[in-house]
């Protein structure tokens, strides 16, 4: 696309012109994601390292949404330590914790402990999601698969 | 539209003349949200075991065009206080494998969230669907989505 020159003033010699507007990331980043679903025997806790180094991405997730739940109405708490063994949050709740960071929180490798306080064994799903720097603009859809 | 110039300093030779605010989106993208009622009573599970209830379903899939999509919320509800557990992710019809992106157990209704965003890219295609899959038959679902839809 060529702009013809008019009026008075600087030149404008930007080559790129797009639309003001494009909800998806046009810069080296995408979507991350991590699942996991564990057993967890009555009054017992499980604990589980995921190292965030997805084939075609590089190695840290920005964390904004984060949530655990269980397959019965009974008290579960979760940790979530980073890569330095920091813990970074901790949370209690009834059949489902869930957070928000509105801001992301980046970790290399996670390690979530899950605590279940009840008399019955249950399942767990822990759940997080966010964004995540890659190799390409625009990757393959599938890369940002855990 | 021409502006008559006014005052002193330098002119704006600016081609745009723009509305200042409009509190809708004026560009290549657009917000959506869907609802759709699925009838799952046709279907039934035999209970052995708490996992040996869900079902797969793929259950979504109008999104897949030449166009992109970020999803925000996306929220699944029964009509009745059932145990639920609910992923959303690509599921391929063909070869049936899935991915999961977010997995929730829920009492009667689960809901996805992604506060930034999930995108969900146009170079997706059949047999490739984003779906809904893991739950209990013998109910009816309503599901809804709030997302941005970018156009051509």
């Amino acid at each position: 696309m060529v702009v013809e020159a008019w009026g008075t003033g600087r030149r404008d010699y930007s080559s790129n012109t797009e639309a003001s507007v494009d909800p998806t990331p046009r810069s080296y980043q995408t979507t991350a994601t991590c699942v996991f679903d564990e057993h967890i025997s009555a009054k017992h806790y499980i604990e589980k390292t995921v190292e965030l180094d997805f084939a075609e991405n590089a190695d840290t997730h920005h964390i904004h949404y984060l949530s655990v739940t269980a397959d019965a109405n009974v008290l579960i708490a979760v940790v979530l330590y980073d890569e330095n063994g920091e813990m970074v949050f901790q949370d209690f709740g009834y059949q489902i914790i869930e957070h928000e960071f509105p801001h992301g929180i980046p970790v290399k490798e996670i390690t979530v402990a899950i605590y279940n306080y009840s008399n019955e064994d249950i399942h767990v799903i822990y759940s997080h999601n966010g964004v995540q720097n890659t190799k390409t603009m625009r990757p393959n859809p599938f890369w940002m698969i855990s | 539209m021409s502006v008559e110039a006014w005052g002193t300093g330098r002119r704006d030779y600016s081609s745009n003349v723009e509305l200042s605010v409009i509190p809708v989106a004026r560009s290549h993208q657009v917000r959506r949200n869907t609802t759709t009622v699925w009838d799952l009573t046709s279907y039934s599970f035999i209970t052995i075991d708490k996992e040996d209830v869900y079902g797969r379903f793929v259950l979504y899939a109008p999104l897949i065009g030449n166009k992109d999509y970020v999803l925000y919320t996306a929220s699944l509800t029964y009509d009745a206080h059932v145990l639920i557990k609910a992923a959303f992710g690509l599921v391929n019809t063909e070869e049936w494998v899935g991915y999961r992106f977010q997995e929730k157990y829920g009492y009667g209704s689960v809901t996805f969230k992604f506060p930034k965003g999930f995108i969900i890219y146009k170079e997706l295609h059949p047999p490739w669907y984003p779906a809904v899959f893991f739950l209990p038959g013998g109910y009816y679902v309503t599901f809804s989505t709030s997302l941005m839809e970018t156009q051509l």
